[in-house]
This record gives C-alpha cells, sequence and structure tokens, in this order.
C-alpha cells in the first residue's frame, strides 16, 4: 500500500501538475466500481426518503418535491461547468489529450443536467407561479447556459477536423463558465420571481430547511455527486479506448499497407 | 401531485436515457475491439505462414 503511494507519490510540482491528468483518470478508474455501486446505493436512500420519510411542505405540498431533485440537478450542471472550466484551462496550458476529454465529457453530463434543471424548474413552477416561463433573471441565465453548451456539443460534433477543435471548444467552455457565477447571484442582483437560496447561506449554512428537508437534500446532492463522477468517469474512459483502438487501427492499417 | 410525478419520471427517462446511449455505445466499443483482435490475429497468422 505504501510503495504505491511512494510509487504514485510526484516528487515535484512540476510533475504534480503534468501527471495530473493521468493520476486523476487512474484514480478514478480504480474507484468506478465502487463508485457506481455506491451511486445506486444513494440514489436508492435518497427516493426512499424523498417518496416515504420526508414531509409533505404545508403551503406547497406535492410541488414542493420537485425540490430534491431541481437543485441537485443544479449543482451537478455547476459541479460539470466547473470541470470543463478547470479541464479547459489545463488543456490550453498542457495540450494534453486527456484534458481535452475530460471537458468534453463533463460538458455533455452538464447538459444534460442542465436541461433537467430547467424542465424540472419549469414543473415546478407551473402550480406555483401559474406558468412553467418567466423571462426571470435566474431562469434566462440558465437558459443562457443551456444555449451555450449545447453550441459547444455541436461545435464538437460538426467542426471540421483540420481546424483546431480541442482549442477553440476550450475557449468556448471558459467563457461557458462565467455563467455559473451569474446564474448563482443573479437572485440576488435582480430580485424577480425565482426564491433566494434556502441552504449555504453566510452565517446560516442550513438555511431556514427544517431539519428533514435538510437532511433528505444533502443524501441527494451526494448521490447526485457520486453519479456525475460515476458518469464522467465511464465517458472517459469510453473516450479514451475510442481514440486508443483508432490508433492501434491506423498501425494496423500501415502495416497492412507495407505488406502489399 | 401530477407536476411533481411528471417531474420524477421526466427527471428518470432523461437519466436512463443518457444511461442506455451509453451502454449502447459501449456495446458499438467492444464489437469494434473484437473487429480490431481479429484482425490482429488473422494478420499475424499471415506473418506465421510467410
Amino acid at each position: 500500500m505504501i510503495s504505491s503511494i511512494k510509487k504514485w507519490w510526484p516528487r515535484s510540482w512540476r510533475q504534480f501538475w503534468t501527471t495530473l491528468d493521468g493520476r486523476t483518470y487512474h484514480v478514478l478508474l480504480h474507484m468506478r466500481p465502487w463508485i457506481g455501486w455506491l451511486a445506486v446505493g444513494m440514489m436508492v436512500v435518497t427516493f426512499a426518503l424523498v417518496f416515504w420519510w420526508v414531509p409533505l411542505e404545508s403551503i406547497q405540498g406535492y410541488p414542493q418535491k420537485i425540490f430534491y431533485i431541481h437543485v441537485p440537478s443544479a449543482w451537478l450542471m455547476y459541479s460539470a461547468v466547473g470541470v470543463v472550466f478547470v479541464a479547459s484551462v489545463m488543456y490550453l496550458w498542457q495540450r494534453t489529450q486527456l484534458w481535452d476529454i475530460f471537458a468534453r465529457c463533463a460538458a455533455e453530463i452538464g447538459f444534460l443536467f442542465c436541461s433537467l434543471t430547467l424542465v424540472t424548474g419549469m414543473l415546478w413552477g407551473s402550480p406555483i407561479w401559474g406558468k412553467p416561463w418567466v423571462w426571470d433573471a435566474r431562469l434566462t441565465s440558465t437558459f443562457v447556459l443551456w444555449l451555450i453548451y449545447m453550441g459547444y456539443l455541436l461545435f464538437r460534433v460538426l467542426a471540421r477536423r483540420d481546424i483546431e477543435v480541442g482549442r477553440i471548444a476550450a475557449v468556448i467552455g471558459i467563457v461557458g463558465a462565467i455563467d455559473v457565477p451569474i446564474i448563482h447571484l443573479s437572485v440576488q442582483w435582480w430580485r424577480t420571481l425565482h426564491p433566494l437560496p434556502v441552504v449555504m447561506i453566510a452565517n446560516d449554512p442550513g438555511g431556514g430547511l427544517p431539519a428533514s428537508m435538510l437532511v433528505t437534500l444533502l443524501v441527494a446532492l451526494t448521490s447526485f455527486s457520486l453519479v456525475f463522477v460515476y458518469l464522467l468517469t465511464q465517458r472517459v474512459w469510453q473516450e479514451r479506448t475510442i481514440e486508443n483502438l483508432g490508433l492501434l487501427e491506423a498501425i494496423l492499417d500501415r502495416k497492412a499497407e507495407h505488406a502489399t | 401531485m401530477r407536476y411533481y410525478l411528471t417531474a420524477y419520471i421526466i427527471f428518470w427517462s432523461g437519466l436512463f436515457l443518457y444511461l442506455a446511449w451509453l451502454t449502447g455505445r459501449q456495446a458499438w466499443l467492444n464489437r469494434r475491439a473484437a473487429g480490431l483482435v481479429e484482425r490482429l490475429v488473422a494478420q499475424s497468422e499471415g506473418e506465421n505462414r510467410s
């Protein structure tokens, strides 16, 4: 155990930064089965708590239960955008393929959960506000993020191979990440329909939530985070394998050409 | 109740569709890897014969 840690431990800061992508990838890959099963277990616990344990909110009733998927989806969207930002900066700095793959896969998952955040928010807004959509600052800035990531993924799919796709995508990823603090602070900057945060407030981390709701939310946040790490690891592994197989195929084609 | 259930159904559908796509991609990757192994075996057999 200690010898394997010694083997993995970077010998200098320079080595730490230059091998960070590979180290992160290998640690995640080793932990993948555990993370997967833990994520499934935590998801089961989360939904058991939501359906059978947490009490109904007295004013909103059932629609308030959308909170336990809406907020964790938004959290997962923020996390994915954070990974895209870090991986894009690292790719522009080091130009290693693995950072580009991390950014691409995180953007895909971020887009999925941004869509789920918007849809679940609309379904919560319908009975409470009387309409599914208002051009409120929080909703509009989240929709802008959705558009940016849709553009990012479309660019990845449609861009010509002869242009430097990774570099341009990294710039889009970094610009897109600027929208996250705007989304988060929009409810404080412009007071409109969307409610203010109920947790993680300065001087009062628990907010005004009753203990049962806070526990359910924290369990949901943990399980969604595990789902994100699992999906990201699985996708990065797939993309890496596709690149490696492509390389092997190219070598075989070359060998076959030489043989004829 | 209607909105609450619809939100959960949409959430699970989204997650499962993504997982299904991931599984499909994995199956395609496995087929591609198997094809590559076949090519490698055929090539090494050809090299051994010659």
